[in-house]
């Protein structure tokens, strides 16, 4: 199949581009790298043996989408292109808006003027909110404390719209977790910008000696060590949930599906398990909590399980290893 | 499919309509990046022919050169594209290694990636052509033997270091990592589409406009003289015949002193367009040679006839015969590159769909 891929030279993106061409798709990656390089595309090649095609443009731009969509044929459409700092998007919305939301919009006119109907669309657990209860089903109402979780709802909400309008069309929400690791390669894997927003790329630059310590925002949590709880998911699983959900869309329809292990683990334990797996130590120091920060948030897989056929098959050993391997052999991200 | 870099500029384009003129070929994708040596109404002919594309850009830039490889993988890469008028490299050298130098290692790099990537078949015939000058082997001697494929490089001009060392790049890489590449190194270039500061279209449109026609020092300096489209010949025979890896020198067979250029072209001049006041001889002028001005450049060009059996066309008399011609008869191409409005013949053409939106 010709799948367009929006925002595929990012994290997720690019290991998910890998899966698709190990299993014979032909890929056209859709990317604007606001946040990502082509050195990460020039990689997943090399990784997976075959070319695939890049077309730089911005998903705000309707016209150009059209034009992609047509010149490659394609078939389907994942959607990763969008902006992801909880932060930025409490100072800047507009910008989060604009990109998440009206370059979906965008999209979906392109598709449709093209009659491409087939879209897996990268959600958040962040939909979820403030847990209400443990282990989060997809049934769990959907709620958002900043503009990032606020347009991923949207998104949600524009789709199940459309498809009401469009029951012809395919549509998969994916809620991911708390994607972590990289390709066990060590040539893809996260490369922020900056200080990383994220647990993992921080402790990696701590253990590489690169940052002097971790701090760990709240150790006073109702949880068994006291710091938050997250489902932490090797980036390599959530990739082959995106192809278990493009075929599971052989039938027009539209659902939303928690992608992540249903495991919970703790800051505390990722570090350990940091420390263990890059034989280095991670220095932290206990901070006060975040505003907006939850305790525990974790996944019931059971209905990827069913839906998708499709379960986690890394844990958090492997987790680390890989983003270690990754860090090691890429001390500057992509931008050796 | 393959890309063309610099192909708004005087050989690149002349590579493209040639090339274009052949109902078998395959598509070209033009990459320029439009500097004041780019003129994409040199390509007005072809513009609406399916099998051309052009895009703007420029070869230092990463992410264009990346995605325009992944997006059309190309079978061949053809480097036109380089800063080439010796008198700007001695004002402002900057400008000459950042593209020729830079750029060039930007596209090889890219190009390399790109090639990995490929499927073994397609590996193997990928090209890389690297389209280079003679003066990266410096200057002779009234006596010396012409420049040969082994002639030591001895660049005397920031342009002619430029190139050898984008020479030295492409070599590395094929060497290094086995990149299929092909260089060829040319001597002095003469023809349509010519950007009128050289020498050939200078004393040309000078002399119908009845200006000065000014000549370096004694005019004695000494340059072999190829017809552009016999370059262009010969650039596809490399391509499809050349042995990755090799250098090929493409030369006219014609050695010719500067001074006889110019009265080669008054008389052709007097006989096509005889001017009232006499003989446009009259018009010679001569000025103050530049610095680091070479005195003789001649190109051995046996290699490329006996390993792949190409030699030029055209003579001098025909070649100079053919521009001459061609500029007569071309007068508002000339008068656009002179007004610049061929810049706004591009803005025309493409509208609300700049070029650089292909990437």
């Amino acid at each position: 199949m010709n799948i367009l891929v929006t925002g595929g030279a990012g994290y997720i993106g690019s290991h998910t581009c890998v899966e698709l061409l190990k299993a014979g798709h032909e890929v056209i990656v859709f990317d604007n790298f606001s946040n990502s390089s082509p050195e990460s595309v020039a990689r997943v090649q090399k990784i997976a043996g075959r070319p695939l095609f890049l077309v730089k443009g911005d998903i705000r731009n309707r016209e150009q989408l059209e034009s992609v969509l047509r010149e490659f044929k394609c078939e389907a459409v994942i959607h990763f292109a969008g902006l992801k700092a909880v932060g930025e998007s409490v100072e800047q919305p507009l910008k989060y808006y604009d990109n998440n939301v009206v370059g979906t919009v965008r999209l979906l006119e392109a598709m449709e003027a093209t009659g491409v109907k087939t879209i897996v669309f990268s959600s958040s657990a962040t939909v979820y909110g403030d847990p209400q209860y443990l282990p989060l089903t997809e049934a769990h109402p959907l709620s958002a404390s900043n503009p990032y979780g606020r347009s991923k709802i949207m998104v949600e909400d524009m789709l199940r719209d459309y498809f009401r309008a469009h029951p012809d069309w395919k549509i998969a929400l994916l809620r991911y977790f708390n994607p972590v690791g990289a390709h066990e390669s060590g040539l893809i894997g996260e490369d922020p910008g900056g200080i990383p927003n994220n647990l993992m790329p921080y402790v990696a630059q701590v253990a590489i000696g690169r940052r002097e310590r971790l701090s760990i925002w709240g150790g006073d949590y109702p949880t068994p060590d006291g710091t938050g709880v997250r489902d932490f998911i090797h980036v390599v699983d959530l990739a082959t949930g995106h192809l278990a959900a493009l075929q599971a869309l052989a039938e027009p329809q539209c659902f939303a599906v928690n992608l992540g292990t249903g495991i919970g683990y703790s800051v505390l334990d990722v570090v350990k398990a940091y420390e263990k797996a890059s034989g280095k130590p991670v220095p932290y120091t206990i901070a006060e909590r975040r505003p907006g920060d939850i305790a525990s948030c974790y996944a019931d897989p059971a209905e990827a399980r069913r839906k998708l056929g499709w379960q986690a098959r890394l844990g958090l050993e492997a987790m680390c290893a890989d983003s270690w391997r990754w860090q090691q052999m890429n001390p500057n991200g992509f931008n050796a | 499919m393959i890309f063309v870099t610099g192909g708004a500029g005087f050989i690149g384009s002349n590579f493209i309509l040639d090339w274009l003129g052949d109902e078998q070929a395959e598509p070209v994708l033009n990459i320029d990046k439009l500097t004041y040596a780019g003129n994409p109404y040199n390509l007005a002919s072809v513009a609406q022919d399916a099998r051309y594309a052009f895009v703007q850009a420029d070869i230092c830039d990463e992410i264009a050169m990346t995605t325009l490889l992944s997006r059309y993988r190309p079978r061949a890469i053809l480097h036109f594209a380089a800063e080439s008028h010796v008198d700007r490299s001695i004002h402002s050298p900057d400008e000459f290694i950042r593209t020729n130098v830079n750029g060039s290692f930007n596209l090889l790099s890219k190009a390399l990636r790109y090639w990995q990537a490929l499927p073994q078949a397609e590996q193997a015939d990928f090209r890389f052509l690297h389209v280079s000058t003679d003066e990266v082997y410096g200057s002779l001697g009234p006596h010396d033997a012409p420049f040969s494929e082994t002639t030591p490089y001895a660049p005397n001009s920031p342009y002619s270091a430029s190139k050898a060392a984008s020479d030295h790049l492409v070599r590395a890489f094929h060497h290094t990592y086995g990149l299929p590449t092909l260089t060829t190194n040319c001597s002095n270039n003469y023809g349509p589409y010519h950007f009128p500061e050289k020498l050939i279209p200078l004393v040309i449109s000078n002399a119908l406009a009845g200006n000065a026609l000014p000549i370096y020092g004694d005019g004695q300096q000494i340059r072999d003289w190829l017809y552009v489209t016999d370059h262009c010949a010969a650039i596809r025979t490399v391509l499809a015949r050349g042995t990755p890896g090799q250098t090929y020198n493409i030369g006219g067979w014609n050695e010719q002193a500067n001074l006889h250029v110019v009265h080669t072209l008054c008389d052709t001049l007097d006989e096509l367009a005889p001017r009232a006041e006499g003989s446009y001889r009259s018009l010679i002028t001569f000025v103050k040679d530049r610095p680091g001005h070479d005195r003789r450049y001649a190109i051995d060009a046996r290699k490329l006839e006996s390993e792949l059996g190409w030699k030029p066309a055209e003579t001098f008399q025909s070649g100079i015969r053919k521009t001459v011609q061609w500029y007569l008869a071309n007068g508002d191409w000339v008068a656009q590159v002179r007004s610049g409005a061929y810049l706004n013949w591009l803005q025309k053409q493409y509208g609300d769909h700049p070029p650089g939106a292909l990437i």
